[in-house]
């Protein structure tokens, strides 16, 4: 004998029913519906609430919208393939004809490697310029320090560019590519700058001038770091943040993480008549701009691909 | 006859790894059921356009976590249905239901009257959908709609099979009461 079906039972089975996926005579529930009245009304209401929307009509997205975006998708796909194709044909070709696992070995090494070439790298001009960083007065230090750091940082950099690595993915060549961009974009605007302290020149500046009066010369080097983050960040991330859409968050702040390590030698370059206060406020204010630069121009991107697709 | 046609889940599987006709037939099959979702759920179709995108561009950004032993269509709706449900919590208010009714596309030309009386049902339809939780809405659109099983539904929701019928059956006594209130006759 079958235990007596309680109302949540029922329930389940009168919308099995309305799927035509259970028996509509099963005794147990025809037994509950006898004894319990809110159940027989409950099927009433249920059936003719089910037979509502029986004149539904399926609604399709207008054709543009759907064609738009079915071709921004396999745009996306095309994009996302071009990279990895160029990373197999670069791994298949120092492997020379070797298995399609052993490829896999080699992706899965190419970040590690990257990385450890770009400390070697840090570490050897480190040590050919030994007892010239630590024990030396301003600017000399400065600057061995700042090449020894560039090295590092560009090797890394280029190795993610040409292995083109991506990682769950997070595009690192493409953050790399982002990052020599606004380094670029850096030392032009540093190079074209009049003075040779950039820092110097925004403080004598119409707008240092005012900064410094209303903010303090904190407030006034917060708001050049920002400046300074944000339109190199901007600007790189905007032609360079190709395939940055996927994973936004995290290939965004992974692109914001390099540009903001290459642009940090130039600002340490520039250190020399400043207090560590300052650069420490110049430094804040870059990281801040830095990702709002990035950040804002990813959105302009999506908006812009939107609009365009 | 052509054979039976590929799984959803072999040309997921295939779209994962880059095939790009896998996706245009996972679109093709699902575009207008996405969207369709959408403007049951949201009510109207300014909104339901930027979801629909934005629905597709997760599915895209999210097509490595896809498991391929899971159904396809359950984790393609709880995409969706996340979606939609982030949109209203983010705007902090009840679905907007303006009448989309899908008649324009409904077959034989009805008269003039009957064409009027449904939309009118339709959008109190819509109206009686937006008065439920966004669970109840979403159940219900996927059962009798989109043709889910409560199976794939309760994956979508995070629920039991079970759990899922019980809260369709609640749903569709409410939507009835909704209707009723409303004026629409029994046998509606």
């Amino acid at each position: 004998m079958t235990p007596p079906m309680e109302c949540a039972e029922y329930g389940a089975w009168v919308m099995d029913v309305l799927a035509r996926v259970a028996d509509p005579l099963d005794p147990a529930a025809l037994e509950h519906a006898a004894a319990c009245a809110a159940c027989r009304r409950g099927t009433e209401a249920t059936k003719a609430g089910w037979d509502l929307f029986a004149d539904v009509a399926p609604i399709a997205p207008p054709p543009a919208l759907a064609a738009r975006m079915r071709e921004t998708v396999l745009r996306l796909i095309a994009e996302e393939r071009a990279p990895a194709t160029t990373s197999r044909r670069a791994a298949s070709a120092s492997a020379s004809g070797r298995a399609a696992t052993e490829a896999g070995w080699g992706a899965t090494l190419q970040v590690p490697l990257a990385v450890t070439s770009a400390a070697l790298v840090t570490a050897a001009t480190l040590l050919l310029l030994s007892g010239l960083v630590f024990a030396t007065a301003l600017p000399r230090g400065h600057l061995f320090f700042c090449a020894a750091m560039y090295t590092g940082l560009l090797v890394g950099a280029f190795s993610w560019i040409y292995s083109a690595t991506t990682v769950h993915g997070v595009h690192l060549d493409v953050a790399a590519r982002v990052g020599i961009l606004a380094l670029a974009i850096t030392l032009a605007a540093s190079t074209a700058c009049p003075e040779l302290h950039v820092l110097a020149w925004w403080d004598r500046s119409a707008f240092g001038v005012f900064f410094t009066d209303h903010l303090g010369r904190g407030g006034s080097s917060l708001v050049f770091g920002f400046a300074y983050g944000l339109f190199p960040g901007f600007l790189a991330a905007l032609f360079g943040g190709r395939l940055l859409a996927e994973r936004p968050l995290a290939n965004g702040l992974v692109a914001v993480a390099v540009v903001f390590l290459l642009a940090t030698p130039v600002i340490y370059l520039q250190s020399a008549p400043f207090t560590s206060g300052v650069i420490a406020i110049w430094l804040a204010g870059t990281a801040v701009g830095t990702m709002c630069g990035v950040f804002g121009a990813l959105r302009v991107r999506r908006r812009v691909r939107f609009a365009a697709a | 006859m052509s054979g039976e046609e590929t799984s959803d889940e072999i040309l997921m599987a295939a779209y994962q790894a880059g095939n790009e006709a896998a996706f245009g037939e996972l679109f093709a099959r699902y575009s207008g059921s996405v969207y369709g979702f959408l403007v049951r759920r949201v009510g109207d179709r300014a909104r339901a356009d930027d979801l629909y995108q934005e629905a597709f561009l997760r599915l895209h950004r999210a097509r490595a976590t896809y498991d391929s032993r899971r159904p396809f269509r359950a984790w393609l709706f709880g995409i969706v249905h996340n979606l939609a449900t982030d949109a209203f919590r983010s705007r902090g208010r009840a679905p907007e239901m303006a009448a989309d009714d899908g008649l324009d596309r409904a077959g034989a030309a009805p008269s003039p009257e009957r064409v009027a009386t449904a939309r009118e049902a339709v959008a109190d339809l819509q109206e009686a959908l937006a008065g439920l939780a966004p669970d109840e809405a979403t159940a219900l659109i996927l059962a009798r709609v989109e043709g889910l099983d409560y199976e794939e539904i309760g994956g979508v929701l995070g629920r039991s099979a079970g759990a899922t019928k019980q809260l369709a059956y609640r749903a569709l006594k409410r939507v009835r009461a909704a209707m009723a209130a409303r004026g629409h006759a029994e046998e509606s």
